[in-house]
């Protein structure tokens, strides 16, 4: 099943040039499609659209479908559950979107009953477990926190947590691991896979990290400039890129097994 | 064997630092550091965020007090320095950050950014400096136009050649590079780091590379240090570093993704434990992440050893360490 399409969608700000440019994309049930690109190439303006979170100032074109309804017919109301039950998202600073008066226990209890009627207790363990998985130590105090209570780092492990809870069937990842360790990373990696695995989850996310995008998803898309100049499997876009700027970019990745770059002492 | 007789670049003995973290408790954020970096060599500095490397650099460019032991700039203690010998350490020692925008005031202009440090270390007069001004941009690959714009009119990888230009153009004995690249896009990280090689062979430059990037570390560190909680756990050589041995530096080098890695690489959640936290004053600062960790773990910090020429391990149980990584061909 598609789970979700975009047609030729295009978004500007202020009404200024195509902060994204003429974007097509089908992603079928299951799926895990990376988006890879540099800064201000039109990558998050892509994924609010795509969760109906534009600012004021951005005017869209073109049709987004989400688990097959169209974004632009549904209100305000009807985005929100769509949000809170079915598509979680995750972004770079996810603490900025979470509920600031309310304990990080009573928000998982709120998500983790979209899906059963579940205790306060019963809550608390699987929120407990989650918390443990995205590796937060000291789990049980940071239920009882408020956001601002924790560190950045922290905030954003929770946010994870949260869209774990939430078993959504389709996740929007904004650069989620960025700003963590790459242990941590590699962590997040592996249970957004298991989501996967788990339940089904669809999984769309952005990176600039080629060598995630590489590990988790079947296929890769390439923004430059807003428009979506290549897009296909994993493998062929790695080992066989059709445009010039994605072979340009792989040509920029540093491995870890790669040359050094040779220094001569004088 | 002249090489061995001259004199480090910087010499760090058992260097410590010391916050207070409220009323009457403190809280160590580097511990017992000592590490050696000589002229022309690159030390890399690796390790994740709070493991005290920004405060380690602060204390060799004395941004911040050094607490305990010695930093040695080519043979002399300046952990101690005041005043006028202070400003003169300085011309010896710069810094350059993850973001470059903060070390600019937003009225500056490039040229006068230039200029000031020339001016300010007592290297040339202004109207000489405008002409040196020129030189670096060139050496740095910017357009010489670009010495009368301001900061927000240069993009982030711009804005760093022309610290980097800064940087070097004192001359100085070591160049301290903190998260220098981490900010920048993939293909301008490339063309900063090749630069940094060319200025190191132009000017035989000493450098410390300060990432949590083993990749970009790598690419052009000599040697490497890995840093947990305050301390170095491991020191090597960067060529040999799949044959680290601590368990940390293990993970660390587990947790990276090559754009080839597909569907090949094992995330072994057992291995990356939760941590609680730095483990106490004593014994092992990653015992409580670490899966080999046993009795004596807990109860003394295992010193960092030579365990073969140049490699040095802090970890009570390599044996373990190595046992385990020929059981899962992990390598
Ligand atoms: N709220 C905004 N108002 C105006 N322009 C914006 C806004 N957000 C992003 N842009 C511009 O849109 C373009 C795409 O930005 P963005 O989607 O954030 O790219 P990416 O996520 O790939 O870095 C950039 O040129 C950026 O400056
Ligand atoms: N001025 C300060 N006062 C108190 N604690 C500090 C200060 N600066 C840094 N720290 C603490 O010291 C530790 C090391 O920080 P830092 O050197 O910035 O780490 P890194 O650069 O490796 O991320 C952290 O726990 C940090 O919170
Ligand atoms: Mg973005
Ligand atoms: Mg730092």
């Amino acid at each position: 099943m598609e789970i979700l399409t975009v047609e030729n969608y295009s978004i500007t700000y202020d009404g200024v040039k195509n902060a994204v440019d003429r974007v097509s994309l089908r992603v079928e049930e299951g799926e895990i499609v990376s988006i890879v690109g540099e800064s201000g190439s039109g990558k998050s303006t892509l994924l609010h659209g795509i969760l109906g979170l534009l600012p004021r100032s951005a005017a869209a074109k073109g049709a987004v479908r989400v688990l097959g309804r169209a974004l632009a017919e549904m209100k305000p109301a009807e985005l929100r559950k769509l949000r809170g039950e079915e598509v979680a998202m995750i972004f770079q600073d996810t603490g900025r979107y979470m509920n600031p008066t309310s304990r990080i226990g009573a928000q998982f209890r709120q998500y983790l009953r979209c899906h059963g009627d579940y205790s306060n207790p019963e809550c608390d363990a699987q929120a407990l477990d989650l918390l443990r998985r995205v590796h937060l130590a000291d789990a049980e105090r940071v239920l009882r926190s408020y956001p601002f209570e924790l560190s950045g780092g922290m905030r954003q492990r929770v946010g994870i947590a949260m869209a774990m809870a939430l078993k959504p069937r389709l996740l929007l990842a904004d650069e989620p691991t960025s700003a963590l360790d790459v242990t941590v990373q590699a962590q997040i990696v592996r249970q957004m896979i298991d989501l996967r695995e788990k339940y089904g989850t669809t999984i769309i996310l952005v990176t600039h990290n080629m060598g995630v995008a590489a590990y988790m998803s079947d296929r890769v898309g390439v923004m430059r400039g807003g428009a979506l100049v290549e897009l296909g499997p994993t493998e062929r876009v790695i080992h066989a890129p059709r445009d010039e700027y994605t072979r340009k970019l792989l040509g920029a990745v540093i491995e870890l097994d790669d040359e050094k770059m040779a220094v001569v002492a004088v | 064997m002249s090489e061995a007789m001259e004199t480090a670049v910087l010499e760090l003995r058992h260097v410590g630092k010391v916050f207070d973290a409220g009323k009457s408790t403190q809280f160590r954020a580097v511990h017992d550091v000592s590490l050696t970096v000589r002229r022309g060599e690159c030390l890399g500095i690796v390790g994740e965020s709070g493991c005290g490397k920004s405060t380690l650099a602060r204390m060799i460019t004395r941004l911040t007090d050094v607490s305990e032991g010695e930093v040695l700039l080519c043979g002399r203690d300046i952990s101690a320095l005041r005043g006028r010998a202070l400003r003169n350490a300085y011309r010896d020692v710069q810094m350059v950050f993850q973001d470059p925008y903060s070390v600019f005031s937003p009225r500056t202009s490039v040229g006068t950014f230039l200029e000031d440090g020339l001016v300010y270390h007592g290297i040339l007069r202004r109207r000489e400096a405008r002409q040196e001004a020129k030189r670096l941009m060139e050496l740095v690959e910017l357009p010489d136009e670009l010495l009368d714009r301001f900061p927000h009119q240069l993009s982030g990888g711009q804005l760093q050649r022309v610290v980097i230009a800064r940087a070097v153009s004192t001359r100085p004995k070591l160049v301290l590079l903190d998260e220098a690249t981490s900010a920048l896009d993939v293909s301008v990280q490339k063309q900063i780091l090749k630069l940094l090689v060319e200025l190191q062979r132009l000017y035989g430059l000493t450098y410390v590379l300060i990432g949590h990037d083993l990749a970009v570390v790598r690419t052009i560190a000599g040697r490497i240090a890995v840093m947990y909680a305050g301390a170095v756990v491991e020191e090597l050589d960067a060529a040999e570093l799949e044959a680290a041995m601590h368990p940390y530096t293990r993970m660390l080098l587990n947790s990276v993704f090559s754009i080839h890695d597909r569907g090949r690489k094992i995330i072994d959640l057992e291995e990356m434990r939760v941590s609680h936290g730095h483990g106490g004053a004593e014994g092992c600062p990653y015992r409580e992440r670490c899966m080999f960790a046993g009795p004596v773990c807990a109860k003394r910090r295992p010193p960092l050893e030579e365990k073969r020429t140049g490699h040095s391990v802090a970890c009570h149980n390599i044996r373990a360490v190595r046992v385990n990584e020929g059981q899962t061909g992990n390598d």
